[in-house]
């Protein structure tokens, strides 16, 4: 299948400091964009992504001899995006002065780093999943916008499919609520 | 007014409110990889991770049985369980969420199950490159 052949390629390419170029060329090429999408809808700020989305890669690259693959390719740069953008929280929350929480600081950013003025209601709509608290906003974007399995979330996120339907249920009523509210 | 997510899910998935043109990326790109080489990645092996992982397991055990000695317990059906005085209703409930344990979600799924319809669930997809 292509699908195994490319990641085998990738391995195998990044595993070696000879062929390193090539192996962040076809990583990047395969996954890069949808990453930095993923990280970029999570922490916002556009140098902010480009932070989180770089330590994703350099433990990429660290860990990648060591991958056992037990779980796929993607799922496991998943998982390592997704620990980058925790530790972004767990230090931005070390800083933030003026915010009650994360969530309002991002939505902040959201704002301020809205060049191309986007329509109001897609404005309103990412501030809402901002506004998720943590484990409901990671799990709305990668079920709606990535669409990713419960059971691959549930490898990424160490939780159980029930209780991930639980946290999109109810995120995703909680956004519709609100953006009644908003309009 | 109500919105209806479901309508506009074409639109709500497939753009951003934020712009990152081809050039942006391609730098960006250029950026990442010259951080990427081989003096900045130290590659760790197998035998360096099961040794560090040992060592993790060990501290992780002994944090757990102080965690255990040290914090208030609090009781199965969550009534104790302690929110910030400032939080409103909608904040506690999230708060009383993301405290509940797996087999307390199981239960609530089980109830939420009953709600949602084969329409409200995305079809489970393969990822396709």
């Amino acid at each position: 299948m292509a699908t195994i052949d490319i990641d085998e390629q990738i391995i195998n390419l990044c595993s070696q400091d000879e062929s390193l170029g090539k192996g962040f060329d076809l990583l990047m090429k395969t996954y890069g964009k949808r990453l930095y999408l993923y990280i970029r809808r999570l922490v916002v700020g556009e140098q902010d992504a480009e932070d989180v989305l770089q330590e994703t890669f350099i433990n990429v690259f660290r860990f990648i001899r060591a991958f056992k693959n037990d779980s796929k390719l993607y799922t496991w740069l998943y998982t390592i995006a997704t620990r980058e953008c925790l530790k972004f929280y767990k230090q931005k929350k070390l800083v933030l002065k003026g915010f009650d929480e994360n969530g309002q600081w991002l939505a902040h950013v959201l704002y301020a780093e809205n060049s191309m003025k986007a329509e109001t209601i897609l404005l309103k709509f990412h501030e809402a999943i901002l506004k998720l608290p943590e484990k409901q906003r990671l799990v709305f974007n990668m079920r709606y916008f990535d669409e990713l399995s419960y059971e691959t979330i549930s490898t990424i996120t160490n939780s159980s499919v029930s209780s991930l339907k639980t946290n999109y249920h109810y995120a995703f009523e909680k956004i519709k609520t609100q953006l009644s509210h908003e309009l | 007014m109500s919105y209806n997510i479901e309508d506009h899910e074409n639109y709500l998935k497939n753009e951003l409110p934020y712009n990152l043109s081809e050039e942006k990326w391609q730098q960006l790109q250029q950026r990442i990889k010259e951080k990427v080489t081989p003096e900045n990645v130290v590659p760790i092996r197998k035998e360096k991770l099961n040794f560090r992982y040992k060592a993790l397991a060990g501290l992780v055990a002994g944090m757990a049985l102080l965690f255990i000695l040290v914090t208030p317990r609090y009781s199965k059906t969550g009534t104790d369980i302690k929110t910030s005085p400032s939080a409103n209703a909608e904040q506690q409930l999230d708060q009383a969420i993301n405290s509940l344990n797996e087999d307390e979600l199981d239960w609530i799924h089980g109830l939420n199950e009953n709600e949602l319809s084969e329409q409200e669930e995305y079809i489970e997809n393969q990822v396709q490159l």
